[in-house]
């Protein structure tokens, strides 16, 4: 009897997996251009800290980053951030409150958040398999051979790779609450580019997308340590660098489902007011 | 060319009663754009206080460059901001149509539609952080430095606009390029860093190719630290903005004539 609760519910769901992978497969030039967009700002940003890092003499750490180490940071946060933050909740709900679709969404017999759930797990199964999983490697085969980040030890980086990239994926799913959650604003504000950007902005800072969070003051790299962002950025990546002990790691993937649980939670009691406010526009 | 003009203002008492009707969006608007610049710009202190500086810049001078590279891209951005929706949607939805229907140049049309008084939030915020951060630097004041510093500001403007043209026209054969537009805009992010930090074939690069240096780096690496002529850099300023428009200019008029509606 469980059981068949269990295979009905996958069964109502996974189609929204399958159809938002092929939906990534039919529009992969959007996802090529991002990318391409994403890996020029890196490199210049790996030039700039070429010349930054020549006050210093060779080898040297700054706040716990050697050069080569901040060149591997600035290319591999980007593939972190197209894994992490490619959730099309927050685009799809404002999309539907302003041209109406909103209403033939509610009445289906389906839980709104988990369909948005769904169709963000199937992004980043895209995302995952069409570029991230082919360029990773090859970023990873290449700052291996000409020096850059040497990996000593074959099986751990394996593992360190599969973390990262599980790490990665609950990452998204903590992303996606954040999305969702500015997705139902829209519910009472109708319209915001702003506020995406607005959110991408302070997520991107804060996450250690732009500078790692070693280089913060103490006092917000503590708080910060303990936020939700850090996940959503730095921290899959300190992993897979091999910056973060396994007691490190352990924490890290507690306090972000700690984190998840508190929003969806948030998410709930904010759906319900929220739905109360929903105007249809058009239908 | 008078008709022109008058009808410049017409459209923009039109497009400033538009923008005002959406207040919430401005305000946000103007917010992201704040923190955004706070965000950059505390990236810039984080790193010098880790280095003690930046390619040999103290934070004054960087907060001064800083503050110079919002004037130039400021301006671009409060009168040309449509050339975006032309990449990113004007085409590709079939509304492009209405501009050739009218009696004037479609470009012309295009451009005056929209007004962009977010602009002005750089415009002063540069100001502020130009003159705040000047007060603190030793500057010593040529006339060849004034000079540099219009010319660079309204033809570094150019420069904003000429690249945005040239990569908004490709639309007429893409039909959206908004995404090409964007990667290469961005990169003006690092004509807020000092030029000499770069290694001499990204110097090139951003001198010539993507020449978003020439709007703020290398002008003041001239006002502070005197490395060129300014009269010289200048001249290349006001040289490299035209070319770049006569491009736009030219790959515009291409397109147009190769334009067929995607209909809607």
């Amino acid at each position: 009897m469980k059981r068949n609760k269990l295979s009905s519910f996958f069964r109502k769901y996974t189609p929204f997996i399958r159809s938002q992978m092929m939906n990534g497969l039919a529009y992969k030039s959007f996802l090529y251009t991002w990318f391409l967009s994403l890996i020029i700002s890196a490199i210049c940003f790996c030039f700039l800290w070429i010349g930054v890092y020549s006050s210093k003499e060779n080898g040297a750490t700054v706040n716990g980053f050697s050069l080569n180490e901040m060149l591997f940071y600035y290319v591999f946060i980007t593939f972190t951030q197209i894994l992490i933050t490619s959730s099309p909740s927050q685009d799809s709900i404002t999309t539907q409150v302003m041209d109406g679709t909103i209403s033939t969404q509610l009445i289906k017999p389906l839980s709104y958040r988990l369909t948005m759930l769904f169709m963000s797990i199937g992004n980043f199964l895209s995302n995952y398999l069409l570029l991230i999983l082919p360029v990773s490697i090859l970023g990873i085969i290449i700052f291996h051979f000409t020096g850059i980040f040497i990996i000593s030890n074959v099986l751990d980086f394996i593992l360190r790779y599969v973390l990262y990239i599980l790490f990665c994926f609950i990452a998204s799913i903590l992303y996606d609450s954040i999305n969702y959650l500015f997705g139902i604003c829209s519910f009472y504000t109708l319209a915001d580019f702003g506020m995406f950007l607005l959110k991408q902005i302070i997520i991107n800072f804060l996450s250690g997308t732009m500078l790692p969070l070693s280089f913060f003051p103490d006092i917000a790299k503590k708080i910060l340590y303990y936020s939700p962002f850090a996940s959503l950025g730095q921290n899959p990546l300190l992993i897979l660098m091999g910056k973060m002990d396994y007691t490190g790691i352990l924490f890290n993937f507690g306090l972000i489902l700690l984190w998840i649980v508190f929003f969806e939670i948030i998410n709930k009691l904010f759906f319900n007011h929220a739905i109360k406010h929903v105007t249809i526009q058009g239908g | 060319m008078f008709r022109y003009i008058k009808l410049y203002f017409v459209y923009l008492s039109h497009a400033i009663q538009t923008h005002l009707q959406y207040k919430t969006d401005a305000l946000i608007g103007i917010f992201s754009f704040i923190v955004s610049n706070l965000c950059s710009f505390l990236t810039i202190w984080m790193i010098v206080n880790s280095f003690g500086n930046m390619g040999g810049w103290n934070m004054w001078e960087l907060g001064f460059l800083y503050g110079f590279a919002m004037l130039p891209k400021g301006l671009d951005h409060i009168f040309t901001d449509n050339l975006w929706a032309f990449g990113f949607r004007i085409l590709v939805e079939g509304k492009f149509d209405k501009y050739l229907t009218k009696p004037v140049n479609p470009l012309f049309l295009l451009i005056a539609e929209k007004f962009q008084p977010e602009g002005f939030g750089e415009l002063i915020i540069g100001l502020v952080l130009c003159i705040v951060c000047g007060l603190n630097v030793s500057i010593d004041v040529t006339f060849g430095k004034i000079l540099l510093m219009i010319v660079a500001i309204i033809f570094g403007a150019l420069i904003y606009t000429g690249i945005k043209l040239i990569t908004a026209s490709i639309s007429f054969w893409t039909k959206r390029s908004g995404q090409i537009m964007s990667t290469i805009y961005n990169i003006n992010d690092f004509s807020k860093y000092p030029i000499k930090i770069f290694n001499f074939g990204i110097q090139i690069v951003f001198t010539f190719v993507i020449p978003f240096a020439l709007c703020a780096s290398i002008p003041a690496e001239v006002l502070l630290k005197g490395t060129w002529n300014p009269y010289y850099v200048s001249l290349i300023i006001i040289g490299v903005s035209l070319l770049l428009n006569g491009l736009g200019l030219l790959l515009w008029h291409i397109g147009l004539k190769r334009y067929d509606s995607t209909g809607s």
